[in-house]
């Protein structure tokens, strides 16, 4: 397992040594290997399919101008993920869109049950969901809850105070259980 | 709450992130193609870097072969007025610029019939010892005993001359018609002459017998009775020029990788996309020292301004240093903070769109140094130039008709830019005509263009040199 492992890790490397040559087939090699998880990433930080898949290309891009800096030390699609994170938050805070359009007092006393959800909903539309709140709830939510940032790192990397950064991420929380419970019942409704 | 919180957290996080969406076919087209048009820039990039070390280079040369022009030889000027002309050879230059080292075998106190080539232009006349080697068919004799050192003859040969020729043709003339023998004779190369020259020391009342034919490319008839010539006066080789050249200037940019500010790929596009050329001008006062015939020296003082016009865009705020937030308006020479004109306190998602053309002009104060080459010098003559510059901002201004809150549209002029840097180097070159129409008055015209060798900003999406094209009108007077 380790040999395969390893082997794997040298054809890796091979590859990383023939793009920063400059070679188009390993990029398109890499590529093929890390776009589908990537564009995941930056499906949850776009507000649709086209833009996550320009915020993709755009970091590829950025990937393979910069590949000779990546030193091997730890995972390349860690790497990867870091420069799709940068990248999306770039452009972010390029547009400055911090939106507030929401309101979201009627939702603090929403009961809700999150172990209905898991079996219920499919993942769509739970990205879907993600990429329907406003710019700045999303990017607060994504920062905390997929990249483990806290409030100081987020406000200091999206350029907002730390209280907003926790207003959002309330905010964000609470559109997210109410479209997700307004989904369930619909599922429901539907099955009944 | 706060389970509920961490269980919604969880929920998105288990069931989104390890999901994989393939991206649509177009995606890898697109991405295809900007790696094609990066590697391009890449090759682009790297031309411009090889074209301005070649300009430098150039220049380079062309300034050291500049300078020989105008380190005079001193120390062998004083040799040469000091010491009697009859222990030495002379050597001076005919008008094809052939080295003519006269030769003597007469005693030393024969000086009234000695002739030589004499040259019109204006070299500083120096004298080295000739050889007397029978062998070799030269014929020397002379009383001096007096040495002079290897290094001062090849430098002054080589001073008086210019490095640039190496080759040049070195003439023996014989004596006058009363001496009992002399020659002529070519010898290949001023070093070499000098050289040959110094190794022999010269014995009184030596007398060579070798006969020889006079074989300078002068006529015969050409010869005069040696003098030496005497440089022009400092103040007739001076010129004084004043300049006014209106131009149109633009930048060229290239994305900063190295910046900490955040670099989109396509930066420099988007910029260039956004930014048209503007007219600008140089005014000059400049002092011109005629090296030679060919080659003048160029310095002075230029005032010169790079402008462009940035088309209407949507800017947004952004937090300034005293923590307040400003609308932002990006150019490639740096960012500006445009005044809060609606009276509102502004908040990230605000947004503003500009809807006229912003004009930014960069003001910059140069010493240039500038290196002339003339040709076809008469009434009208012709010149190429180029050189350095050492450029000072001493000003920025950004024009922007701001909207307020009665919609209309309010002008405001940003005087400072972001991540701009104050002293930069910059290159010119051109090449025009003088037409001489008095004694000491000629217009110049010159098509020029000059540039930045090094950005002009620091820390910003991408590194900017301006540049500009024109038509440099000047007056010239001649001392």
């Amino acid at each position: 397992m380790s040999e395969r492992k390893s082997s794997s890790e040298e054809n890796l490397e091979a590859l990383i040594g023939k793009c920063i040559e400059g070679e188009r087939t390993a990029q398109n090699e890499i590529y093929k290997i890390f776009a589908p998880k990537m564009l995941n990433v930056c499906m949850r930080y776009s507000k649709s399919r086209e833009e996550a898949e320009d915020t993709l290309i755009e970091s590829f891009l950025k990937v393979f101008e910069n590949l000779h800096k990546f030193r091997n030390q730890g995972s390349l699609e860690g790497w990867i993920r870091r420069i799709m994170v940068n990248t999306a938050i770039e452009k972010f805070r390029r547009k400055g869109l911090l939106y507030a359009s929401y309101s979201v007092d009627e939702m603090k006393e929403v009961d809700f049950s999150t172990t209905d959800i898991l079996g219920d909903m499919a993942v769509k539309e739970l990205i879907q969901l993600v990429q329907d709140l406003p710019s700045g709830y999303r990017m607060v939510f994504n920062l905390y809850a997929f990249e483990g940032l806290k409030h100081k790192e987020i406000a200091e990397r999206l350029g907002i105070s730390e209280g907003t950064s926790k207003s959002n991420l309330f905010d964000a929380r609470a559109i997210l259980r109410r479209e997700v419970e307004k989904s369930l019942k619909q599922a429901k409704a539907s099955n009944e | 709450m706060k389970e509920l919180n961490d269980d919604i957290d969880h929920i998105f996080r288990d069931s989104i992130e390890n999901e994989e969406i393939f991206p649509s076919e177009n995606a890898w087209n697109t991405l295809d193609a900007k790696l094609d048009k990066r590697q391009l820039n890449f090759y682009k990039q790297k031309v411009t870097r090889y074209r301005i070390l070649t300009v430098s280079l150039a220049l380079l040369l062309v300034f050291a072969g500049g300078y020989q022009f105008l380190v005079q030889p001193t120390s062998l000027t004083k040799v040469a007025t000091s010491s009697p002309i009859s222990d030495v050879s002379p050597v001076a230059v005919n008008d094809k610029n052939n080295l003519i080292v006269s030769t003597s075998t007469t005693p030393s106190n024969d000086q009234s019939n000695r002739s030589i080539h004499t040259s019109p232009v204006p070299v500083v006349h120096t004298y080295i010892a000739s050889k007397a080697d029978p062998s070799e068919g030269s014929a020397v004799s002379g009383s001096s005993t007096e040495k002079i050192t290897p290094n001062s003859m090849i430098g002054a040969a080589s001073s008086t001359f210019g490095t640039s020729n190496p080759e040049l043709p070195i003439t023996a003339v014989a004596p006058t018609s009363n001496e009992t023998a002399s020659e002529t004779r070519e010898i290949e190369t001023a070093r070499e002459a000098a050289r040959e020259a110094v190794t022999t020391t010269i014995t009184g009342g030596e007398t060579a017998t070798a006969t020889t034919t006079t074989t300078s490319t002068e006529a015969p008839n050409s010869t005069s009775t040696s003098t030496n010539p005497s440089p022009l006066p400092l103040k007739s080789r001076l010129s004084f020029t004043v300049l006014f050249s209106p131009e149109m200037s633009s930048h060229l940019l290239t994305a900063d990788h190295d910046s900490d500010h955040d670099t989109r790929p396509d930066a420099d596009d988007d910029f260039s996309g956004r930014e048209k050329a503007a007219f600008s001008y140089t005014a000059a006062v400049k002092v011109g020292y005629d090296l030679n015939k060919h080659w003048t020296i160029f310095s002075g003082v230029n005032y010169s301004s790079y402008a462009q016009k940035i088309t209407p865009s949507v800017v947004h705020p952004e937090q300034a240093d005293d923590g307040s937030m400003q609308y932002t308006l990006c150019t490639s020479a740096g960012d500006a903070s445009l005044p809060n004109v609606s009276g509102h306190n502004l908040v990230s998602k605000d947004s503003l769109s500009l809807r006229s053309f912003s004009t930014e002009s960069l003001r910059f104060i140069s010493v240039p140094v500038t290196l002339q080459y003339n040709f076809a010098v008469k009434k009208i003559s012709f010149h190429v130039y180029a050189g350095v510059s050492f450029d000072y901002l001493i000003g920025q201004t950004l024009e922007v008709e701001v909207p307020n809150r009665g919609g209309s549209e309010q002008l405001c002029t940003i005087t400072s830019l972001d991540g701009i840097h104050r002293v930069n180097m910059g290159f010119h070159m051109g090449l025009g005509a003088q037409y001489q129409f008095s004694k000491h008055y000629s217009l110049l015209f010159d098509p020029s263009f000059r540039g930045s060798l090094t950005p002009i900003n620091y820390n910003t999406e991408v590194k900017s040199y301006p540049y500009a094209y024109g038509l440099s009108l000047g007056l010239v007077y001649h001392f």
